[in-house]
């Protein structure tokens, strides 16, 4: 399988992702349709990440002894699977980074970036390529979200959009 | 962000904020904020992290707690040293940060439990145990050591758990989580 394209700078790491290749040119504009993709798509690497694998379901290595003698390893009761989770803040700041009409970028570009950059290439820490979603992965995301794909806006889902514009962009 | 025309606009704007208050009143939504707050402020305390690291501590303390230490009073052997900063002994101060939902205004409020058990002295009897955490926390407040608030760092992970929610409430999203766990 090859590996996706990711943009990895220490300002940022993400992936476009192209909505409308994977399901259409008009259900890649409808915003419901792109929330519940990226929603997806995160609960999916969350998943991964809860089983100590990362990009395209690969294991990821261990974590060394010194770094299980630490403090901040017994403070937050970790237990040894590898999920990138310290704090939870890395992980949490994945959100999408920028829209077109075809495609969403998710990924990090805030404080959090330097960290999940060091991990991803293995700069100043071990290598651990946990960011990321293979083609098949994202197929099998489209294949899902496709056949219920419905263009009648609810009064529910305008609120729910809304409200997250007001929390992520400070909008109303 | 795309806009529907909406008629009739004075109920569509009651049932608006209903349904968002409804959504925001949500157990669940709140009990994780809340579950997720109270865990990282201690973890995020005992593991001197940001803001919750604190001030060196002074000798005359590094020996109390030497000699506490010694009597079998560290909960965890890896988290506390005589000499560490970290608002940790027997863990029972930062253990007692709980939380609780006011559901009627949409508030999660975090609060210290005051039930502290004394300390052991060096042949198991109690010690004296006379403050609530209540009254420690507001001692070591008095003193620049704080710990019971919300970081800028824990605030955005918190903000990205409520826009987690909100997707989650998408229909789209939930005929499609239907749909998996069939």
């Amino acid at each position: 399988m090859a590996k996706p394209k990711l943009t990895l700078k220490e300002s940022e790491v993400s992936q476009t992702i192209d909505l409308a290749t994977l399901l259409g040119e008009g259900a890649a504009k409808n915003d419901t349709v792109r929330e519940t993709f990226f929603q997806l798509a995160f609960d999916r690497l969350m998943e991964r990440l809860s089983q100590g694998r990362g990009l395209d379901n690969k294991v990821l290595p261990k974590y060394s002894k010194a770094y299980k003698n630490s403090l901040a390893y017994a403070a937050f009761d970790k237990d040894g699977t590898v999920n990138m989770q310290l704090t939870g803040d890395m992980v949490n700041a994945i959100k999408i980074i920028d829209k077109t009409k075809s495609s969403i970028k998710v990924g990090i570009n805030d404080e959090n970036a330097p960290k999940a950059y060091n991990h991803q290439v293995g700069d100043t820490l071990p290598k651990r390529e946990w960011f990321g979603w293979t083609d098949k992965e994202l197929k099998s995301i489209a294949n899902e979200i496709r056949p219920e794909i419905n263009n009648d806006r609810l009064l529910s889902d305008e609120v729910v959009l809304r409200a997250l514009d007001r929390l992520l962009n400070g909008q109303s | 962000m795309a806009r529907v025309k909406i008629t009739g606009f004075k109920q569509a704007g009651q049932n608006l904020k209903k349904f968002l208050n409804r959504s925001i009143q949500e157990s669940d939504l709140l009990k994780d904020i809340g579950s997720t707050a109270e865990t990282q402020i201690r973890n995020r305390t005992r593991a001197r992290l940001e803001e919750y690291k604190q001030d060196d501590i002074r000798d005359s303390t590094k020996k109390r707690r030497k000699s506490l230490i010694k009597s079998g009073n560290s909960f965890n052997n890896t988290i506390v040293k005589d000499t560490r900063s970290n608002l940790s002994l027997s863990g029972q101060l930062l253990d007692s940060i709980k939380h609780r939902i006011g559901n009627l205004q949409s508030l999660v409020i975090l609060y210290l439990e005051n039930n502290r058990k004394p300390y052991k002295g060096v042949k198991g009897q109690d010690l004296e145990n006379k403050k609530t955490n209540t009254e420690i926390k507001n001692d070591l407040e008095k003193q620049g050591r704080k710990f019971l608030f919300i970081s800028d760092k824990l605030k955005a992970q918190l903000e990205s758990k409520i826009a987690q929610q909100l997707r989650k409430k998408l229909t789209l999203y939930n005929k499609i989580i239907r749909k998996l766990s069939r």
